[in-house]
Parts: structure tokens; sequence; C-alpha cells
């Protein structure tokens, strides 16, 4: 911590210093209160378990993070989810080779976000539609290509996978940690990620100081895509097959995840941690209520008021210019 | 640089955080796995069963839950844990595993994907956590019993009943939509192909149109209103789930196609399910058959089951629960016996 920061702090007063860091806090809140409320969420495996179940959606989450810092959204990712996941688990049945079956997912769902990032960049449609639109092309092929049927039968290698741990930690746990990482240097370390900001934040006057918009946003809306793909192949492994109507609304519960951690909808500001973070909430929310038992009712309604309130403390602390 | 260190400071503070958990968690479920057969018994300690639902809006899948419920609690299990993934297989999954982590005694699957829940199933078997698949078949797993009616003949009975009452009719004469509900049930799945196997079987039933509609009550008044445009002479509707029928009828009158049973020019109508507002139509002559499933039956024997094993009693593979055709002239009958869950006092 440097000088100029510990002045900062000191002058926080206690109600700003929850509005900064309302995210933080509002996650520590919520696991000692689901600590103290089942006697199952404060254990080891429950705590793996939630990483575990969920690696393929915090990767997802971290993959809109780079969509959003540049101004945009992707809602095709969970459409894109279920046709990579259909084509490269047929794939995989047909060829018995998981590797030939990841790389063609990981190369769709790449390809999908070179479209989204050229459909918005290039032609100009506003992002909000251009994936919308995608995400019904993508579930209709899905659909259509499957006629609605699972595809199962998977090589059991895949499939073990998920079951495979190292030092006790199952391993799509790593890859998500890998994937933060390598996500994480991108942004802090390279001149790459300084541009995203500088696009998201302002786009004329990045363009001004010579940055390729265009070229930095489809790159955004690529790396989506490649986080998209890496999650589709978690989630395949975790099902043991392929469902055409799998992550129907995970496109905005990773909006939800990644703006509740701070970063504007306009683009430009949050951070990749924040984001992780945002995404674990919410697992962590769902796990919690799980093992409470608590009817699906009630689960919409204490997730909706999470989300309010989150978003509220935000957008609070973005007024009070924290 | 400095940022950077602070991120891998919080990390690192993470890992050590989740290290003091490991160290002050007094017992996780691996130290009292359930690998060891029938460990108590009911009566001693806390036994707990969990009921992952597919889905829990509906009346239908409602009176299941809470039959479960009820009998699971006079059975003496101390704590019932309900869960609904409303038709998302992962969420099931997800679901299904954080039973495994409340260490229930035995877990009770209403899958929303037969092929989809299997590693969930594979999971609860490697905790030794006995799985009983309830309404709807898994396909893989070890599953400890199957309770689930026959949704292939489900769907074949509508067909059949169309078939009868058109008996004699010209080939391809009958003109039949098909509402498709939620695509990622295989119930609806199964009750489609049964419905489609026993429309076959039957000369004068052609079916003109296939709908999906997702189960959303907007795209079955559409879907019925543009099917009746493209093909205005179409004489049986069938949908998989009685509450879908409801924007059908609406559609019908909103058309001006809505004729009671016995005029000539009445749209048959078959569903599957035998909730309550649909068997009441069938005596005043709105729809025409409607399969009345045992959901009590279901979640009944869920729970009894459940409470055998955890007793040491076994049970058989597969329980099948029973079907009823409901009909106009039959429901008064039915219910007035106490056959029928959706007429039950």
């Amino acid at each position: 911590m440097d000088v100029k920061e510990k002045h900062f702090l000191r002058r926080l007063s206690l109600k700003e210093f929850a509005l900064k860091y309302g995210i933080y806090i509002g996650f520590l809140a919520i696991f000692i209160a689901f600590s103290f409320i089942s006697s199952n969420f404060l254990t080891v495996k429950n705590f793996l378990n939630i990483l575990d179940q969920y690696a393929y959606y915090v990767i997802c989450a971290m993959g809109m993070f780079f969509v959003v810092l540049v101004g945009g959204v992707d809602l095709s990712n969970g459409s894109m989810i279920a046709l990579a996941s259909v084509l490269g688990a047929t794939l995989m049945v047909a060829t018995k080779s998981v590797p030939i079956g990841c790389l063609v997912i990981v190369a769709i769902a790449v390809f999908g976000g070179i479209l989204n990032g050229l459909s918005v960049v290039k032609i100009g449609i506003p992002s909000f539609i251009a994936t919308l639109a995608f995400q019904n092309i993508w579930r209709g092929s899905a659909y259509t290509y499957t006629t609605a049927k699972a595809v199962s039968g998977l090589p059991s290698s895949l499939t073990s996978f998920s079951f495979s741990e190292i030092m006790g930690i199952r391993s799509s746990t790593f890859i998500m940690i890998i994937v933060f990482c390598i996500l994480l240097y991108i942004l802090q370390f390279t001149g790459f990620g300084k541009k995203l900001y500088a696009v998201g934040g302002n786009p004329k006057a990045a363009k001004v100081m010579g940055i390729n918009v265009k070229k930095a946003s489809i790159i955004a809306y690529s790396i989506c895509g490649l986080c998209t793909g890496i999650s589709t192949i978690l989630l395949v492994s975790n099902m043991g097959s392929a469902n055409p109507s799998v992550a129907e609304n995970i496109a905005l519960e990773c909006i939800a995840a990644v703006i509740i951690a701070g970063a504007s909808a306009n683009g430009g500001e949050g951070k990749l941690l924040g984001a992780v973070v945002g995404a674990l909430m919410f697992a962590m929310i769902k796990n919690g209520l799980n093992l409470m038992g608590l009817s699906y009712f009630y689960q919409l309604i204490v997730s909706g008021v999470i989300i309010y309130i989150a978003t509220a403390v935000d957008r609070l602390r973005i007024r009070a210019g924290l | 640089m400095k940022k950077m260190k602070r991120v891998l400071l919080l990390i690192v503070i993470a890992l050590m955080a989740s290290a003091l958990v490991a160290c002050s968690t007094p017992a996780t479920a691996d130290d009292n796995s359930a690998n060891d057969e029938v460990a108590k018994r009911l009566g001693d300690g806390v036994n707990r069963i969990g009921f992952a639902m597919a889905e829990i809006t509906g009346q239908a899948v409602q009176t299941e839950a809470q039959a479960f419920e009820d009998k699971a609690k006079e059975l003496g299990f101390d704590d019932v844990i309900i869960l609904s993934a409303e038709n998302s297989v992962e969420t099931q999954v997800t679901q299904i595993k954080d039973l495994i982590t409340s260490e229930c005694d035995v877990i009770c699957v209403y899958s929303a994907d037969a092929d989809g829940v299997v590693p969930a199933v594979q999971a609860c078997n490697e905790a030794g956590i006995p799985v009983i698949a309830v309404d709807r078949g898994i396909n893989g797993g070890e599953i400890y019993c199957t309770i689930a009616s026959n949704n292939i003949s489900d769907g074949r009975d509508v067909a059949n009943y169309f078939g009868l009452m058109t008996e004699g009719e010209a080939e391809d004469s009958v003109k039949v939509l098909h509402i498709i509900g939620n695509l990622s049930s295989t119930a609806q799945k199964e009750r489609a192909d049964g419905f489609r196997i026993g429309c076959e079987n039957w000369g004068q039933l052609e079916i003109v149109d296939e709908v999906a509609t997702d189960a959303d009550a907007d795209r079955i008044y559409n879907a019925v209103v543009d099917a009746f445009k493209v093909n205005p002479d179409i004489k049986a509707i069938f949908v998989p789930y009685d509450q879908l029928l409801s924007p059908v009828v609406s559609a019908l009158k909103e058309i001006g196609m809505f004729y009671p049973a016995g005029d000539p020019n009445h749209v048959m109508l078959g569903a599957v399910d035998g909730a309550t507002e649909q068997l009441e139509w069938l005596s005043e002559g709105i729809n025409d058959i409607s399969i009345s499933l045992d959901f009590l039956g279901f979640g009944q024997t869920a729970a009894s089951v459940a409470a055998d094993y955890v007793n040491g009693i076994s049970s058989n593979d597969v329980v099948l629960t029973k079907s009823i055709v409901c009909t106009a002239g039959n429901v008064e009958y039915l219910a007035k016996a106490g056959m029928l869950w959706g007429l039950s006092e």
C-alpha cells in the first residue's frame, strides 16, 4: 500500500468504505450468514464443491468482463455453449477423440465471439441486438441439430475428467485459476489490457490516441468466445453429455455478476477479480440456499433482493465518486 | 506491479483462509461417508432426505412434492429438502451435488434430463448415497429404484382415443395439431413419441403440424391461431400437459373454433396429467381425454422406498405407478372412487 493510498484510506468514512468495498463486504457477509444458517456450508468439501460446480460459470463471467469492459454485452454465450457442446460432443462420440472434440468446441465458440465482434464493430449493430439474434440462432441450431435430444455416450476420459483431482482439488478449479491468471496478466501487464480500458472508457479519445478501437473490441469479443469454449468443455465434462437446453440463463447471470462487482455497463471500468468475486457470490448464494433447502420460489426472491442491494450499493458508490 | 502484488496477496489470503477452514472444520461428508451400507435407521440421529425436482411449478408436481414431504415426515425423516431446477439440467446436477454435501441419507431425483443427470448420480454412488428415480427414468449410474409411469404409453393412449373416436374416417382425413411443450423435458419427449406412434396406428390421423412452444402460454395461443390459419379443418389437438390446455381453449374461442363435445364442429382436445381444472372440463365438454398420472403415488412411494432403505428393507428395482384414462364418461365415477389426485377431497 503506497503513501497516497494510506492517506486516502484514513480519510474514508465508514459509509464510504462500505460503498467502495461493497461487493467484498457483501461477499463476506453472505459467507458468514450461510455459515451460521447451514451446518454443511462451512466445510472444505462444500467450498471445493462450489468452486468445482461453478468453475464454468466463473470462466464465462471472466469472458463477459472483457466484453463489458469495451462497452458491450454478450447475450449469446449460453446458446453458444449449447451449440458448441452438442457439435463437439457428436464429434467426440464419432471419433472417440476428446482433444479433437475440445478443439472444435473452442473453435466454434471463438468463431461465435468473432462474429459478435464483427457485427457490433463493423456493421454497427448494438451489441444487445446482435448477440440476442445470435442467441436465437445458436440455440435454434442446437435444438435442430439434435432434435432436442441430449448427446450421450461421450468418451470416458472426458467424463472422468470432471472427477479428477489434484491435491484433493478438482481439475476444473485449477483450470479456472489458470484462466484467471492469464486474463489478469493480459489486463494488468500488457499494453492491450490498457487499450481495452481506454476503448471502453472513451472510444473517441482512444482512437485519437492511435488505438485501433475496432480491433481491440473484436479481440475482446473473441476472448469472451474463448472463455465460453473453455466453459463448454467443463460443463460437458461435468454433465457427461451435451444438452441443447443448457445454460439458458447464464448470459444474464454473468452480466449481473460483472456489473454488481463494479464494472460499468458503459465500459472502461472494473476489475477482473471483481467479476470473479461477483460470480462466486452468485454461486455461493445458490449453494447456500440449496443447502438450506429453501423453496425455489423463495430462492428467486432472495437472489433478486441480493442482486438489487448489490447493484444499488454500486450505483451509490459511483454517485459518491468512490 | 504493486497492484499485481495486492491481487496475489488476496489469492494467498483466500487460499490460507480456505486452509484455515479446512483445519477448523470438525467433520466433512468424507468423514462419515455412507459407504458403509446402512449406517443408521430412521430415528437414529438426524435423518435427512433430498428430492431434486426438475420443476415445481404446476399443480401436478406440487402435489408430488407435497405428498413426498408429508410421507417422508410421517415415516420419520427429520429434514426433507426439496429443490427445483426449473428444467435446467446443469442446475439440477449442481443441486444433487449440494444434496450430497448436505449429507442426505437418500436422494430422490425427478430428472430434468435422463442423460444429463448421470454424472450427479455417479457422484451419489461415489458418496454411497442411494438414488431413487421418480417420475422419469435416468439413463446411467446406479439407480436404487425407479418409480415411474409409462410416458410413451400415456401419449399413445391419447392418440388411440382420437383414433377410436374417428374410426371409419378416410385416410389422413383427421388433421391433428401436436403442441410440443418443454423441449428439455424427457417426459414431454416420451409423451410426444408415444403420441406419434399412436397416430401411426390409425390411418385416418394425420399430424399436420408440430409446434415447439417451450410450454409458454403465449406461444401456445399463437401457435393454435396460426395453425388454424394454415389448416382450418384441424380436428384434434394434443398437448403434453393438462396445464397447457388453457391457452389452447382461449385460442379456439378467439378464432371461433370452440364448440363443446357433441357438436359436429368440436375440436377434440387431449392431454396428460389429470389436473383438477381439466378433469372438471371433461364433464363440461371442453376437452375430451386426460390421462391422470399418480402424482400422489410418485411422492409417497419415493418416500416409502427411501424409508425402507434406511431401515434396511430392500425394494424392487422398478415400481410402476398407474395411469388412468379419464373421459367425460368415467371421470365422475373415478373421482367418487377417490382414484384421481386432481379431484381428491
